[in-house]
């Protein structure tokens, strides 16, 4: 009797610690900085939307465009209305496979995931490196990236060229409650 | 004298024209408080939640003030920003709104499950509607 209980404890305690299959975050942080000569640009986003699947190893991120907020009501306007045509592409995305995952691993450890990143309707493979922490209950996916303004065809007039940097530093934060369909 | 008052105004002008263009460029978001509601949205009233279905219908509305009343589902904070959820009694439908800066105290006073009226600046949908620089009205 005594035998069968302790073998279902234990059974029970696996099914608890065993992460589940889904995990999902309405409140991820991306943050975009940029380098110019007159003033650098950063903005954020606490709203990306991102779905972990511990299962397939995969992460899938939307990101409305909108939802970035700057200091500065001009820098929004212009980066909505001229760089990022954000009535014509409301939203960035991300699909991606953690490389050497292992979900079951407590604690953090730093992994690549390469998917495709959509911007402008203009999708690019990138491989982003990022932390990522489990501690039972919840996984955080940290890092950051850069990605190249001429390859999202994002249009900055002539006369800010020289002032303005090529590339974009992007950091994200995304922390995962468990996610029942 | 004419040239003089002509090279006076041009200077007075030209300062004006400088100072506007600075405050252009630097002008801050404008508060909530500041802007009026386009609509008012109930989140109880089973009509208006059929109709929240279809988000792409409200896309008119992107970076107008909305006022949407509902239960408090959820308050996440993050980096002293605070988050909240609102939802129809039945959950069925829910709006993200986060908060503006000068609200996190106010907040504290709600509870999960209590009513509240908040007013924001909508901004799209993911799975849901997005309303930031909100107000608890």
């Amino acid at each position: 009797m005594k035998k069968t209980l302790l073998l279902f404890l234990i059974a029970l305690s696996f099914g608890f610690t065993k992460p589940k299959k889904q995990y999902l975050t309405r409140n991820g942080e991306v943050i975009f900085f940029s380098y110019a000569s007159a003033e650098n640009i950063k903005a954020k986003n606490n709203q990306a939307l991102s779905l972990l699947d511990v299962k397939e190893e995969k992460v899938a991120v939307n990101i409305l465009m909108r939802a970035f907020e700057f200091e500065k009501s001009l820098m929004q306007e212009h980066f909505n209305d001229s760089y990022i045509e954000s009535d014509i592409y409301p939203r960035a995305t991300f699909e991606g496979t953690i490389l050497n995952f292992n979900p079951e691993l407590r604690g953090k450890r730093t992994r690549y995931i390469k998917g495709a990143f959509t911007l402008r309707g203009i999708t690019n493979t990138i491989k982003i490196k990022a932390d990522i922490d489990y501690d039972g209950y919840q996984y955080i996916i940290t890092g950051e990236t850069s990605i190249d303004v001429k390859d999202y065809k994002i249009k900055i007039p002539q006369i800010l060229s020289s002032k303005i940097a090529k590339t974009v530093k992007i950091t994200f934060n995304f922390k995962y409650d468990s996610y029942e369909k | 004298m004419k040239k003089t008052i002509i090279i006076l105004v041009l200077i007075i002008v030209s300062i004006g024209g400088v100072f506007w263009f600075f405050s252009y460029i630097n002008s801050k978001i404008i508060p909530t408080q500041k802007i009026k509601s386009t609509i008012s949205i109930k989140l109880n009233n089973d009509n208006e939640n059929a109709s929240l279905k279809d988000l792409k219908k409200f896309d008119y509305l992107i970076e107008h003030a909305i006022q949407v009343k509902g239960t408090l589902k959820e308050v996440k904070v993050h980096n002293n920003e605070y988050t909240v959820i609102i939802s129809s009694k039945n959950n069925d439908v829910n709006i993200i709104c986060k908060l503006q800066e000068d609200q996190k105290e106010k907040i504290k006073e709600f509870n999960v499950g209590n009513d509240i009226i908040l007013k924001g600046v909508y901004k799209g949908y993911l799975i849901e509607m997005i309303l930031l620089n909100c107000i608890i009205i």
